[in-house]
């Protein structure tokens, strides 16, 4: 169980980040954390990671509050961050340097297999395209066996294809060991995939908005109408979270086709 | 374990080299203007267009070169400049490197010893030379430390820069790894810092030269720099030119030694960046 409680943040600037989160999850369950840009998902899952220190409330897992950095939680930056003076397999084996030649290398062999890149085990960073790298930092983290794996937006930068491919890579993995999953998004059709529950949350300061559990079980195909129903019913809170009515987003809509249109127009 | 075995033999894994013709072929064009250069003023010179006594041919430079090496002398001479270049780089590269790492460590530290050294900065190296011969003597102490000084100070901003230019997400990295601090040292901070810190060293040798040449010239009996002034003095351009001819091949021997040790270390480089 991972406990998220009242959580707030000011920064040393003043901004404050983050004010009064509460999120709960059980332990194998993937939260999706869906909101706009600014609205403090990043703050939340450096906190939950022990990387920053809440101003207050606290992080508890199982019962034991973190503070720090723990062995239990890995996190995925938004970013591959791999070490570039690291081959692939190297980096992969970055938190294993407690594990002894033989073992360390099985599980480094069976990582890079889980993600699909066995074949680059020998190859430097640089080498990897941005998707690759994406899946080795997941793998850098996956190979501790964390009880609980944070994912800061692991695949916003990559082309929707790519995205598909991994989102449904990590639903692989995740049934593998059941990990607890805490995931930063700001796509709606991401959330829908992965999540057990999606948290919005709305921006200034950053607070939980809305908690939905998608009523389908998955795999949720994207093609099908629950999946559209969840995808709207998402787009609408997230819209409602901004501030914004409901009307108010049709008519934006509209306009902005509208003039996308003129401009095709324009050119064509 | 057999899987990862069988991904070291990848033949596909072979790293793709620029084609070597290529890079050969600028090579000789790269040769095309000094040996053209050389066999003109070899030219005028045999034609009397140019007076040989002072602009001795090519062809009488070989012969001095042969004639010095033969008789042990420019062996002799480069031994003692490489002495002092090498004595002073190593001791400006470990003041330079320590106290880089002091005040890139630490804003503390930084605070307390950068203005002094970058107060100290602002004096051209050469004017300490009266100073130095006073408190150190006219031999070799005064002249090393000339050296120790021309080098610390590319060192001492190199490594401080590097250190505080390390990327704080890798920084965050070894946090989430949970590595101590010594580890953060030896697998995020040197590893990261390594890079520039070569490149610090390879200014720093560069100025060793530099530096070597003016302290021979104030007054030496031996060292390339002593050939210089003999050759002006005795009116040997030859001599001059002979020297200066070593001083290029040492000096380039040297840095590409210092690339060829450093080199295992940054294998991880871009490649088409390397020796630059
Ligand atoms: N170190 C910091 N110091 C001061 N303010 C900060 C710091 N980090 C974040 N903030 C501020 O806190 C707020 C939340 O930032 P955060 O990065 O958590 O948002 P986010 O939801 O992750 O945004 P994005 O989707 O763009 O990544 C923003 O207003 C940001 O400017
Ligand atoms: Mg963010």
């Amino acid at each position: 169980m991972l406990t998220v409680d009242a959580l707030s943040k000011t920064y040393p600037d003043g901004t404050l980040a983050l004010s009064r989160v509460s999120i709960a999850l059980r332990t194998g369950e993937i939260g999706i954390v869906l909101g706009a840009s600014g609205c403090g998902k990043t703050s939340l899952l450096r906190i939950v990671a022990g990387l920053e220190t809440p101003s207050t409330g606290q992080v508890t897992l199982d019962g034991q509050a973190i503070v720090a950095p723990h062995e239990a939680v890995g996190l995925v930056f938004q970013e591959p961050r791999l070490l570039p003076w690291r081959k692939i397999e190297d980096n992969i084996g970055f938190g294993l340097s407690g594990v002894s030649g033989r073992e360390r290398w099985r599980r480094v062999g069976e990582a890079l297999e889980h993600v699909g890149l066995l074949d680059q085990a020998r190859r430097w960073p640089r080498d990897l395209s941005g998707g690759q790298q994406q899946r080795i930092a997941l793998a850098r983290a996956l190979v501790m066996r964390p009880k609980v794996l944070l994912l800061d937006e692991p695949f916003s930068a990559l082309d929707a294809m790519t995205r598909e491919g991994l989102q449904d890579h990590l639903l692989a993995l995740w049934a593998l060991y059941r990990p607890t999953i805490l995931m930063v998004t700001h796509d709606v059709e991401e959330a829908v995939v992965l999540a057990d529950r999606v948290i919005v949350m709305q921006p200034k300061p950053g607070r939980v908005f809305d908690d939905v559990v998608p009523p389908d079980a998955r795999p949720r195909l994207r093609s099908s109408a629950a999946f559209d129903a969840t995808k709207r019913r998402l787009r609408a809170s997230l819209d409602r979270s901004l501030g914004r009515s409901d009307e108010a987003n049709a008519r934006d809509r509209a306009d902005r086709a509208a003039a996308i249109q003129h401009q095709g127009q324009m050119w064509s | 374990m057999v899987l990862i075995d069988s991904v070291a033999g990848d033949p596909s894994q072979a790293k793709v080299r620029p084609p070597r013709r290529l890079s050969r072929r600028g090579f000789g064009l790269g040769l095309l203007l000094p040996l053209g250069i050389l066999i003109l003023w070899e030219v005028a010179v045999r034609a009397s267009l140019i007076e040989g006594r002072l602009m001795p041919p090519p062809s009488r430079i070989a012969t001095v070169f042969v004639a010095l090496a033969r008789s042990g002398d420019l062996l002799a001479h480069v031994a003692a400049t490489l002495g002092r270049v090498g004595i002073g780089f190593a001791i400006g590269a470990m003041t330079g490197t320590a106290f880089g790492a002091l005040s890139g460590g630490s804003a503390a530290i930084k605070r307390l010893i950068d203005p002094t050294i970058q107060a100290l900065r602002a004096i051209p190296s050469i004017a300490w030379v009266p100073l130095f011969i006073l408190w150190f003597g006219i031999f070799e102490g005064s002249k090393i430390t000339l050296i120790a000084v021309g080098v610390f100070f590319p060192v001492y901003l190199g490594v401080m820069a590097a250190i505080g230019s390390v990327d704080r997400k890798l920084v965050e990295v070894g946090r989430i790894f949970r590595l101590s601090k010594l580890q953060m040292v030896r697998r995020i901070l040197l590893p990261a810092v390594l890079p520039a810190w070569v490149v610090a060293l390879r200014t720093g040798l560069g100025l060793g030269f530099m530096f070597v040449v003016a302290a021979e010239l104030m007054g030496a009996s031996e060292g390339l720099g002593y050939l210089l002034v003999d050759g002006q003095q005795l009116g040997k351009p030859d001599q001059i030119l002979v020297a200066l001819i070593t001083f290029a091949i040492i000096g380039q021997a040297c840095d590409s030694l210092l690339l060829a040790v450093t080199r295992p270390l940054l294998v991880w480089q871009d490649t088409d960046r390397r020796g630059s």
